[in-house]
């Protein structure tokens, strides 16, 4: 009997400290599984992009950010463009290439040393016009509703004059959610969690396809711990489109973590509202990482940046291995044999 | 153990050529650690304690340790990047900012790349007497003939004055202590090297060296230096297809040199190490690495890397790797280097 109360003691110890154990990995699960709906946040603040290539296509980007202000460098990578900068030690960075137009980083201005000189401008959106930056993109700091813009040019810079609002529109973000928005909210069982701040502000114009919950599960990747939502609605309410007057491609984006956007959701042709792109014949497409790109006349393809790849190859590093190995063993005879020689 | 060696000082130049290739053009982390493991091992290939080594040597160990210290510098002034590990207040005047990964991959790089040049170096000069160098150079290179030996020879001579200068001073009773005694050091110390290397060039000049004089050889090297110029401008097409003006006009302007100088020969008559089977293997492993080195800058991108915007892992390819590795070859032939 004694022995009998020894192993039940024994059992309910044990598995009080699986409880215990369990407990705080379950909290980690519940907070990184859940769908991140956070739409009784506050509002996000959010920055606007316009880049132009030198054959006139045209990328908008909206970027939403927690912090005060990000960096112009920061918004150029949060918008998951392709692009190249070069240290110039104080000066800050300077930016080489922008989608694989440009310079490469040890020859950063290579197209500028003849005429016509062609590198990336920097402008920065003001009231009614754009302003040359002339500091580097890591020195300047946007705040809410500023516009950064790129151009691949000798002379004019060739922006369009777009406001954030147009932009946030573009793109696929409502810069002024209603609140029955917010409500009718439903992020599927798919829909995975990085994408709740983009699903709460989509903008009411456009229509969205049920590719958004695969493209969702696809790609998304958050590696902060959004908030769980308990119990959400089973089904989205997606706004009714309006008579469509352009053929646009909208890429809905949200931010997971500080440094990086990832995108989390595709809709199929959607009807622009009325933003002001330059060309009268639009096409947009979606540059998958929260770009939009624009090309006057012609379909677009898309100009989808890819994350560099962080993972090593175990055969690159295997083989790179091996080569060092070689090294350091030639290394080692050498100095075998020459101190056979001196002695 | 083979008897003493001396390798041909052009087999010497184009090894020098073809380590230095990667440093100078790339800052592929993992190409610039194995350049530096293949220096090493030629560099500690030469034997110690020879005169004209040493000096170069701790030429290279300080000019190293500074490339290491810089990487700080470069983590504390570039605020670049997409992975911070730490930030200063943004108050603080240029080094205030996130402190980046990317910024210290960077600066890894360099530092890298800057220590193989300077091993690389270091082995070049202990490894090759100069002034036979020099004497291999085309009589209207003699201006530059004369400018080089100075410059090469005044880094050693100095080094070597210096200890001189300083054994000198403390058997005399002259303590180091203070900076106001270092006077006492560095006057002479920059006087005796210039000294050196003067005499060194008048010494150059007053053996005819530069005069002219057309030998019998001239037809025959006349083809070659055709052939070569000829190699270098069809090199110099691709860089310029490629949209790399500066390089394509610098090559295009050694193929002009080629042709053009080197038509008077000098009457030197000192005797000159011989092409042998070691020297011709070195030269040959360098030329094949500087074609696969210049064919990867030319075709791709396979050397170049940027640690900015994004922090990302190098690729390798083994076909350039082993192109580096080609360059270990004077550590198995250099033994030891007749003086």
């Amino acid at each position: 009997m004694l022995v009998s109360s020894r192993r039940v003691h024994h059992r309910s110890t044990v598995a009080a400290g699986i409880a215990a154990a369990l407990i705080p990995l379950l909290l980690l699960l519940a907070s990184t599984a859940g769908p991140a709906v956070n739409a009784q946040g506050p509002p996000r603040n959010g920055a606007g992009l316009v880049v132009r290539h030198g054959d006139g296509t045209f990328v908008y980007a909206y970027v939403e950010f927690d912090s005060e202000t990000i960096s112009g460098e920061e918004l150029l990578l949060r918008a998951g463009l392709d692009f190249v900068v070069a240290p110039f030690g104080g000066l800050g960075a300077g930016v080489c290439a922008i989608n694989g137009e440009g310079c490469p980083a040890d020859d950063c201005y290579c197209q500028s040393y003849s005429s016509p000189a062609y590198y990336w401008n920097y402008y920065s959106r003001t009231a009614d016009s754009w302003a040359v930056q002339l500091r580097g993109p890591s020195g300047r700091q946007l705040a809410d509703g500023d516009i950064d813009g790129w151009s691949w040019t000798t002379g004019d810079h060739g922006l369009p004059p777009v406001t954030i609002d147009e932009i946030a529109t573009l793109t696929g973000f409502n810069r002024n959610p209603e609140p029955t928005a917010t409500a009718t909210l439903a992020p599927t069982a798919t829909f995975t969690p990085a994408t709740a701040t983009a699903t709460a502000t989509i903008p009411p114009l456009a229509t969205n396809t049920p590719i958004l919950a695969s493209t969702a599960t696809a790609t998304a990747v958050p590696t902060t711990a959004p908030l769980p939502s308990p119990t959400p609605p089973a089904t989205a309410t997606q706004p009714v489109a309006t008579t469509p007057s352009a053929s646009a491609t909208s890429t809905t984006v949200a931010t997971a973590t500080a440094t990086n956007i990832v995108p989390t959701s595709t809709s199929t042709p959607s009807p622009a509202p009325s933003p002001s792109p330059p060309a009268p014949t639009l096409a947009a497409t979606s540059t998958g990482s929260g770009a939009v790109i624009v090309r006057p006349g012609e379909t677009p393809e898309a100009l989808a940046s890819e994350d560099g790849d962080n993972t090593p190859s175990g055969s690159e590093l295997a083989i790179f291995g091996g080569f060092a190995a070689i090294a350091v063993a030639a290394g080692m005879f050498v100095v075998v044999k020459r101190r056979r020689v001196e002695s | 153990m083979s008897p003493p060696q001396q390798l041909h000082p052009v087999a010497w130049l184009l090894w020098f050529l073809a380590v230095g290739a990667v440093p100078l053009t790339s800052r592929q982390p993992l190409y610039l650690l194995l350049t530096l493991l293949v220096v090493i091992v030629v560099h500690l290939a030469l034997p110690a304690g020879e005169e004209r080594g040493n000096p170069w040597r701790l030429f290279a160990y300080v000019g190293s340790t500074v490339a290491v210290l810089s990487i700080g510098f470069n983590v504390l002034t570039v605020h670049t990047g997409d992975r911070a590990f730490a930030e200063l207040p943004d108050s603080w005047p240029i080094i205030g900012g996130p402190l980046t990964y990317n910024a210290l991959v960077y600066g890894v790089a360099s530092a890298l790349a800057i220590s193989s040049l300077l091993f690389a170096a270091a082995t070049f000069n202990a490894a090759v007497r100069h002034m036979e160098l020099i004497r291999r150079l085309p009589s209207s290179f003699q201006q530059f003939g004369v400018a080089g030996a100075i410059a090469l020879s005044y880094v050693p001579h100095t080094m070597q004055a210096g200890r001189d200068i300083y054994d000198a001073q403390r058997a005399r009773g002259h303590q180091m202590r203070s900076v106001g005694a270092a006077r006492a050091f560095l006057v002479p110390l920059l006087g005796n090297g210039l000294e050196r290397a003067i005499t060194t060039s008048e010494a150059l000049e007053t053996r005819g060296y530069g005069s002219t004089d057309l030998g019998s050889r001239q037809k025959g090297l006349g083809r070659w230096r055709f052939a070569l110029a000829l190699l270098l401008l069809v090199t110099a097409l691709p860089l310029l297809a490629t949209g790399r003006i500066a390089a394509a006009l610098f090559v295009a302007l050694v193929a002009v040199a080629a042709l053009t100088v080197g038509r008077r020969q000098s009457k030197q008559r000192v005797q000159l190490t011989g092409w042998d089977r070691p020297s011709l293997a070195i030269a040959t492993a360098a030329i094949a690495a500087l074609g696969v080195i210049l064919a990867a800058i030319v075709a791709g991108q396979s050397l170049s890397y940027s640690p900015f915007p994004r922090l990302v892992w190098p690729g390798f390819n083994p076909i350039i790797g082993a192109a580096i590795l080609l360059q270990l070859a004077p550590a198995f032939v250099a033994h030891r280097v007749d003086r």
